[in-house]
Order: C-alpha cells, then structure tokens, then sequence
C-alpha cells in the first residue's frame, strides 16, 4: 500500500520534470554547499587547533594556582618542583602522550646597545618535541632548539628585526631575568633561530631559551612555572583533566587549550555559529521553495484530487500522497546535495587547500562527519516535509464537488 | 749580624704590612660604607640623571627623607611628568605612589629606579651590613680597599659585589655588581667628595653604568643632605602617601 503511494508520488514528480528538477537543483546546492562549508571550516578549526596545540601550548597545561591570573606580572614566582617521580607519575596517566616542562620568566633581552623586555620560556627540546611536534614549523630562520643547547636561544621574528639579532650572532646577546626574591642575574646566548608567535606583538616580546638557562637565569634549580601535556585524542582532554587533578591535590590549576588560549577557543566559537547561520539560512530557503512547489502542484491538480476524493480515496491518503512527493524531493536532492559536498570535500582534502593560517602557510584538509552529512539529509528531508505539509493538507481539505468544478 | 738586621727587617716589613690590611675588618669597611651612603636618618635632595641607549637623557628631583633601617619616602619634585609621585618604603615593602591614579602600587626591588640604571633596591635599601658577608681582597690599586661582598640571603638584587674603597678617608671609589651567573650587570664609579657638615662628608656623585646595555647610565647627585634630624614617624606610614 505505502509502496503504491511512494510510487504514485514518484510518478507525479516526473510529470513536470522541469520544476522538479529546479526544485531538486535547489535541495541539492543547498546541502552540497553546507556540507562543502561544514568541511572546509571544520578543517580551518583543526588546522588553528592543531597549528597552536601541536606548535606551542599543548593540550593541557599546569601551574600553580592563580598562575593564569598573574601572567602580566612576574610568572617566575609560582613554580613547583618537578622531580622525575612526579613526570613519571604523570606519563603513567591513561591517554597522556608527553609532559614538556617550562619556566615562563619576564626580563630584558639586549644586543649591547638596545634592550627590551622579553616573556621567555625554558624548555626541555626533547620533551616539547613529543608535547608539541609541530613546534619547530613556527622557526623562520635558523634552528630549533635542542638538548644539548647551552646558551642558544629564538627569538620572536619582530624581536630579532628590532634588535637586529641575526641566527648564529652571539656578539653580545645578554638575557637579564631576576629570580622570583628579585636577585637580578644575566646570561650571554646565542640566537639559533627565530620563529613566528601568534601575533606581531607577542613576536617582539618572546624567547624560548634552555630549560637549565632559564632555570640558572631565574635561580630556580629543579623547579618549573609549567607542564604542558598531549594527549592521544583531544576528546580525552576531560578525563584526563579529572585524573592530574586527583594525582596533584588542589595547589595546581589543571587547564586545557581553550583556557590557556581562550582568543582561539573564541574563534573556534565564532566560527560555529557562523556555519549554523548560514546552514539554517540556506534551509529556510529550501523550505520555502519546495512550499512553493507543492503549492502549485496541488493548484495544479485540483481536478484529478476531486476525482481521487470522489471514487473513495480518503483525505488522509492524499495527504500522504503530498508530502510523500515533498519527502521524495528532499530524499533525492538531499542525498544528491551530501554525495557532491562529500565528494568536493574529499577532492580538496586530497591534496590539501593553501592556506595562511594563524602562525604560517599550512593546508587545509576540508572534513566532514558521515554524521553531518546524514544529518543534513535528514534536516532536508524534515524542511520538505514541513514545507509540503501545509499545501497537502489544503489538498486533502478539498471538496471533492468545488475540486471537480474548479 | 747582617743576615739577623736582615731578617728583622724582613719580619718588621711583614708585620707592619699585615697591619696596614689589620687595622680595618671588613665588616668596620661595610660598616663605614653604610654610614657613609646611607646613614641612619637623612634628609636629602637628589637629582637622578638617566642616559637613556637612544642618545637621550632625562634628569628627575626629589627630595629623601630616610629613618632608621628599614624607613624611606621619595617625593619627586620635576620634570611635571613625575612631579607628585612618590616613594615609601617599610621593610621589605615598597609603593609608588601616583598622584593621577590617587593610589599606590607594590614596586619590586629588582625594578629600575624611574626606568634608570638604578634598581630601586639601590637607592631605597642601602645596608651592606645587613644583606651581605664581606671580606678584604688584594686590591689592584694599592691605595684602596677591594671588599668582596657576597650575598648572605636570597633576597638582595646582586649576587655578588666588589667594592673599592679609599686607604685615606674610607669613601667609596668604585663598584661593581654582579648576578648569579657571575656576569657583571652594573658597575659604579663614586666621585667628588664632599662636606656636607663637618660630622659628615660622602661623595655627592654617583655614577652607575649598565654594563649590559654599556649606552645606558644613571648618575646620582645629592645636592642637599642633613642627617642631624629627626624624622617624623607620621612621614612613613601608607596613609602619608599623597599629603606631601
């Protein structure tokens, strides 16, 4: 019985092709085109999340608590003693991949004539490297650190313009710091590198220096201001969270990427309610335009639902029948629309969009979730059905006598 | 009889050179170093200069007012820009007070003294006796002492200090200043000795140089300085602060 309306409703759409087929194009470019843009701004968001989680905050991070707050002012005087017990414990947490060390400290960079002031971080090479292994693509110029490094230092791009410190020059590059008592200390360093940061300020103020330099600079022997974790999935970030809080008590705040970074967690939600604008804009559209269709299609037919309704047919099989050929429109164009928009995603993702992202030029690999995909199939199967509910109902309300007449 | 008037002399030579270093410990050095840069209880006024790396330089009055160890205020009376602000400093605590604002904020002692070559530790604490363990080294120039102070706690802005001061009159000559890594970050060169009364006399000029950045200096001058007075207590309280 379902199957003789489904088939009866197939048949009327094929009797005008051609609004059919405009009314189908509609579906289907309206739901390649969220999905296209779906892909295309997931993979921008993976790209900023990756680029900034893998280059340079990780994916959680730790301090002592009230660190975040104090940022501006002096970093050095929250640290904590990091002893190979507590990094072993820590590595020995379900899902975590690597734990970096860090001393963020505040001071002065000089080339013997000028100086500024720098916010620099101490790090341990080896142990950045697993926490962020995209770290060493922010270098420009020059080298990342390595283990072995005593006194080779990068610098900000803008900061090496400024001072004009060049890779290699170590003709009187001093760092000054001051340990968290205020005792002032200086050490000479050498530039390996320079690197991109997330914007042209954050460019001239910062260094990453030797984890030991930064610990001899700031006279903290053993001791660090930061951990920064990986994670094997970032969907683990959470329990994760819950574990290093349970393993270090309630002297430490434990935060994830978003809060360390909030100005990419920002975008990253700007972003999203951009995308769920455009789709509900672009379904709305569809929605009326399929309502249209029917409208004509049951003006259309007047005659033939008198007829219908005259040799026994019961208005709710008319009714059925309406929006079955609304459902159809939807079904075909919807999946049409999600196989076009997955294809375009997969042909771009192939190779990868150029794109300049936060720190540099980097692909983009547009992504989308069969789950969207078939969530949008199905929002345009429900919009068509909505839209086609109002006329079938005007056509299943219709007297047979006036239809017949009209 | 010879070799005896020899060895005499010898032993006579030797003696009389220990007491040349004997006469004085380092701890009577530090002792009159502090008296002389910072004596009990003052009453100054002071010009600091600051040569700045981009060729230009800016000078700042004030007027000191210092009691006992651990008490100093600073009003700064020119240029405009600073005209109002004012220091106070109890113990290990410092604020600078701005007039604009009505408010006072913490200062650190690592911070430079108005953007100089100064740290305000310098200026605001000075008590050698107190922050650091002297002693007498061989002094290049035979006619001063050379002190070698190191630090005996974590909070003192230098690790380590070499002090040169005077066989004739004990007045400070030269210093030098240095950080935990050994390297030198200031040094000070003390000159034009002068008599402000007759119980005190100091060097009224005060030069520091950044030897990291060597285009920056700071200078010093006391113009005015008492130090018969006796400071009102009221004068270093928080609530003193923008009263003048």
């Amino acid at each position: 019985m379902n199957l003789t309306f489904l088939q009866i409703a197939f048949k009327n759409l094929t009797r005008n092709r051609r609004r059919s087929l405009f009314t189908l194009a509609a579906i289907f470019f309206g739901i390649a085109i969220v999905i296209i843009l779906k892909g295309v701004a997931d993979g921008f968001l993976n790209m900023t999340v990756e680029s900034v989680v893998k280059s340079r905050i990780g994916a959680i991070q730790v301090h002592k608590v009230g660190f975040m707050e104090n940022l501006a002012g002096n970093p050095v005087g929250l640290n904590f003693e990091y002893p190979p017990e507590l990094e072993q414990k820590i590595l020995a947490i379900e899902h975590v991949t690597g734990v970096a060390p860090r001393v963020n400290f505040s001071g002065t960079i000089s080339n013997g004539k000028n100086q500024t002031i720098v916010f620099g971080t101490g790090v341990k090479p080896s142990s950045e490297l697993k926490v962020c292994p995209q770290a060493p693509s922010i270098i420009t110029k020059g080298r990342s650190l390595k283990d072995e490094d005593a006194s080779q230092i990068i610098v900000g791009n803008e900061l090496a313009n400024s001072l004009d410190l060049d890779v290699g020059s170590s003709s009187n590059v001093t760092l000054s710091g001051a340990s968290p008592e205020g005792r002032q200390n200086a050490v000479d360093a050498s530039v390996s590198g320079t690197a991109a940061a997330l914007n042209a300020l954050a460019e001239l103020r910062f260094v990453t220096v030797p984890l030991k330099l930064a610990q001899d600079l700031t006279g903290l022997e053993q001791r660090v201001t930061e951990l920064a974790l990986s994670v094997d999935h970032m969907e683990n970030i959470p329990a994760v969270k819950a574990k290093l809080r349970e393993l270090l008590g309630n002297k430490y705040e434990v935060i994830d990427w978003q809060e360390a970074q909030p100005f990419i967690r920002d975008v990253v939600f700007r972003q999203k309610v951009i995308i769920s604008i455009v789709s509900v804009v672009l379904f709305v559209l569809v929605m009326f335009l399929v309502g249209n269709t029917m409208l004509m299609t049951v003006h259309e037919r007047n005659k033939e639902i008198g007829t219908m309704l005259a040799i026994g047919v019961t208005q709710g099989q008319i009714l059925r029948i309406f929006i079955l050929e609304a459902f159809t429109l939807g079904l075909v164009g919807g999946v049409l629309g999600a196989l076009l928009g997955i294809g375009a995603n997969f042909i771009m993702s192939l190779n990868g969009v150029e794109f300049t992202a936060v720190f540099q030029k980097t692909l983009l690999y547009p992504e989308v979730s069969s789950s969207f995909a078939a969530g949008s199939v199905l929002a345009a199967c429900i919009c068509t059905i909505l839209a086609g509910f109002l006329p079938a109902l005007k056509a299943s309300n219709l007297n047979p006598v006036d239809a017949l007449r009209s | 009889m010879n070799r005896i008037s020899f060895c005499l002399l010898l032993a006579m030579n030797y003696t009389f050179n220990q007491n040349a270093y004997a006469d004085v410990t380092a701890a009577e050095l530090l002792e009159k170093y502090d008296k002389i840069m910072g004596p009990a209880q003052f009453e100054s006024e002071m010009d600091m200069t600051s040569n700045r790396e981009d060729g230009t330089s800016r000078t700042y009055s004030m007027k000191a007012l210092k009691s006992g160890d651990d008490k100093f205020r600073i009003w700064f009376t020119s240029p405009s820009a600073v005209s109002g602000q004012e220091i106070l400093r109890i113990g290990d605590n410092s604020w600078l007070y701005l007039p604009n604002l009505k408010r006072a904020s913490r200062l650190a002692n690592r911070d430079s003294f108005q953007g100089g070559d100064f740290n305000n530790s310098d200026i605001l604490r000075v008590n050698y006796t107190k922050d650091f363990d002297g002693k007498i080294i061989t002094s290049e120039d035979p006619s001063s002492y050379k002190l070698e102070l190191k630090s005996k706690n974590k909070d003192t802005s230098y690790d380590l200090i070499h002090l040169w001061i005077a066989k004739s009159n004990f007045m400070p000559l030269k210093g030098e200043y240095f950080g935990t890594s050994g390297k030198k970050l200031r040094s000070a060169e003390f000159s034009d000795v002068k008599e402000y009364s007759k119980s005190y006399t100091r060097p009224a000029k005060v030069l520091m140089k950044n030897e990291i950045v060597p285009a920056r200096s700071s200078i010093l001058v006391v113009k005015k300085i008492k130090i018969d007075i006796t400071p009102a207590p009221q004068k270093f309280l928080q609530t003193d602060l923008g009263k003048g």
